[in-house]
């Protein structure tokens, strides 16, 4: 029967990879000044994911696909890492990025912000990667506490 | 602190070893013998490792001018090692596994079973496991896990295409009946090979959504009930899916397995937990579906503490279930009213994956009397067969179903027949309970045989 184990956490883990995808491919855009070939692809990826994140469902929007982020755990990896004004800043930085917005110098002082945020998206998803289980979430818990 | 070239080149070294000895046990796995899709693991492992090791023998090559470059690198033996321990839990368990300790035939008629039933190609991996539970391992995690560090450490080999993982209690290899609820993990495998979550997802929104209380949640939480709901979903996905496979034996051998494991107290039969819907819940659908196939006034004939439990069971009002969650506060009933929406979907789930296959009940009543017949007389059923032209899948089901009632009703017959075994001997009874397992593996395994002579 399916009970909790260790392999539930590998969604946490595929977070952290695809952090790092990000970091290095912007990494290689700060070192060489120009896009790597993955550059595109990848921060379109995150990009997309950031942006499903930000979406809540309602009998009047309901969700239109599953998106790489929109698991619970990238849900809750994200509000652990950053806040919701951080999610928006960093998605519209991706975005800028990926329209090559602005002077090269400008491009690569965002990059590097951008990478520090997902340094810290990768290392919060390899602690949830570690902990045995997830929090309840509070809005849960006060539903059940409700008379 | 900062990082280091000195650090990173020991973080490399470190990696590698631990690399090299998880692979020996795949090394050592060529002196066993193995089903398919284990050795198809073992290759996979091994060449993981070698990409690994290339990645890391590459890094003294690199330039590293700056902090944040040899930090970066560091980050990602981390994660290359993260990847490398949910891998190394795989490896001895598989390792563990080889022909000599699990039932092939059942492996073997699990696949032949998935292979004819209109299913996606299949090859599972039997892993013995410590735990006294049956798991389905989630391929897909490992694979989506595996996608994203194929971008990392570019020489990565594919996750190979079918490949799941069930694990079975170590002591329980040879245990034929308990070991049939591995075709509720089977479901699990096609579950997330359908990609039935997908399909679920709407129905259990729109659900939720009929709730006020749900559209106040934020995100995150809706998130949560989602997957919560899904997750029951799924298990009784998987619950009808082996009794569209191999009919009421599984609904006995989950039973069986509860009683081993003392989960059936009469107030928890009632609870939905985090992971689980309620046993009385599951019941029920299993009975829905037995009788959507036919089966259920058989089974309702059959006199036993096995047919009753799921009879109370499936009986039991709908409005007593409640869900708890794992640390004891019982959360709002609402939850279980959207579930209980939910569930025409999931039967509809069902009928979508088998499209094309009969229940094998016919074939099971018209030559129930002789398997037993045969059991009674200690010979190997499959000689029922032996002159008549069905297919293998429907033969196997009458097989396994026909045992597995005469070992609840028939059992004390058979061992009275025997001079010197009596019934109410344990060591006796668990003896020729053996026997009669053996038999039915036995008989298993002959109709492969003759189907396959019969084809060539």
């Amino acid at each position: 029967m399916k009970t909790t184990n260790p392999e539930a956490r590998i969604p946490y883990l595929s977070m952290a990879l695809l952090a790092q995808k990000v970091i290095d491919c912007l990494i290689e855009f700060t070192e060489r000044k120009e896009k790597p070939i993955t550059f595109d692809k990848t921060l379109e990826e995150a990009l997309q994911a950031l942006r499903a994140a930000e979406v809540k469902y309602t009998p009047q929007a309901p969700r239109r696909s599953m998106s790489a982020l929109l698991k619970y755990e990238h849900l809750l990896t994200l509000n652990e890492a950053w806040s919701t004004a951080e999610v928006s800043e960093t998605a519209q930085s991706l975005e800028a990025l990926l329209k090559s917005q602005g002077e090269i110098q400008e491009r690569m002082s965002m990059a590097e912000k951008v990478i520090e945020k997902f340094f810290k998206l990768e290392n919060q998803a390899l602690r949830n990667f570690d902990r045995p289980s997830d929090p309840l979430p509070r809005g849960i818990r006060k539903l059940c506490e409700a008379p | 602190m900062r990082s280091t070239v000195e650090g990173l080149y020991h973080d490399a070294a470190a990696l590698r070893s631990f690399v090299e000895h998880s692979k020996l046990f795949c090394d050592e796995a060529r002196h066993e013998s193995y089903v398919e899709p284990s050795l198809d693991f073992f290759n996979h492992i091994r060449e993981l490792a070698k990409a690994t090791v290339v990645f890391l023998e590459r890094i003294p090559a690199q330039q590293y001018a700056t902090e944040l470059k040899i930090r970066t690198e560091r980050q990602k033996l981390v994660l290359i090692k993260k990847y490398w321990t949910v891998v190394h839990r795989f490896i001895k368990p598989a390792a563990d596994a080889n022909t000599l300790r699990v039932p092939v035939p059942l492996v073997d008629f699990l696949s032949d079973l998935a292979n004819t039933s209109s299913l996606p190609a299949a090859k599972i991996v039997i892993l013995l496991s410590p735990e006294l539970n049956y798991f389905q391992h989630r391929h897909t995690g490992l694979k989506n896990a595996n996608l994203q560090l194929r971008g990392v450490v570019l020489d990565a080999p594919e996750f190979p295409d079918g490949l799941g993982f069930i694990g079975i209690p170590y002591s329980q290899g040879s245990n034929f009946f308990t070991n049939l609820v591995i075709f509720h993990e089977l479901g699990h495998f096609f579950f997330e090979e359908l990609t039935k979550e997908k399909e679920l997802t709407t129905p259990i929104e729109a659900a939720l959504n009929e709730w006020n209380d749900f559209t106040t949640l934020n995100p995150r939480e809706q998130a949560w009930s989602i997957r919560l709901l899904l997750g029951w979903a799924e298990e009784i996905y998987c619950d009808l899916f082996a009794i569209k496979l191999i009919g009421p034996s599984y609904s006995l051998a989950y039973s069986e397995l509860l009683n081993l494991i003392g989960l059936f107290e009469p107030s928890r039969v009632k609870r939905f937990s985090e992971s689980h819907p309620s046993d009385a819940c599951r019941f029920r659908e299993h009975v829905n579906q037995l009788e959507a196939d036919k089966w259920w006034p058989v089974v309702k004939r059959v006199k036993s503490e096995h047919v009753e439990l799921i009879e109370e069971l499936s009986d039991l009002d709908e409005q007593k279930y409640e869900f708890v969650l794992d640390e004891g506060t019982t959360a709002p009933r609402e939850f279980i009213d959207a579930f209980l929406k939910v569930l025409p979907h999931v039967r509809q789930e069902i009928a979508t994956t088998f499209t094309n296959i009969t229940s094998a009940v016919e074939v099971f009543e018209k030559y129930n009397n002789d398997i037993q017949e045969c059991l009674l007389q200690g010979v190997v059923p499959s000689a029922v067969f032996e002159e008549i032209n069905l297919s293998a899948r429907s033969e196997s089901i009458a097989l396994i179903n026909s045992a597995f009632f005469f070992s609840l009703t028939l059992l004390s017959t058979l061992i009275s027949n025997i001079t010197d075994e009596k019934p109410e001997n344990i060591e006796h009874r668990s003896r020729w309970l053996r026997r009669l397992e053996d038999w039915t593996l036995k008989s298993l395994e002959n109709v492969r045989l003759l189907e396959n002579q019969r084809n060539a």
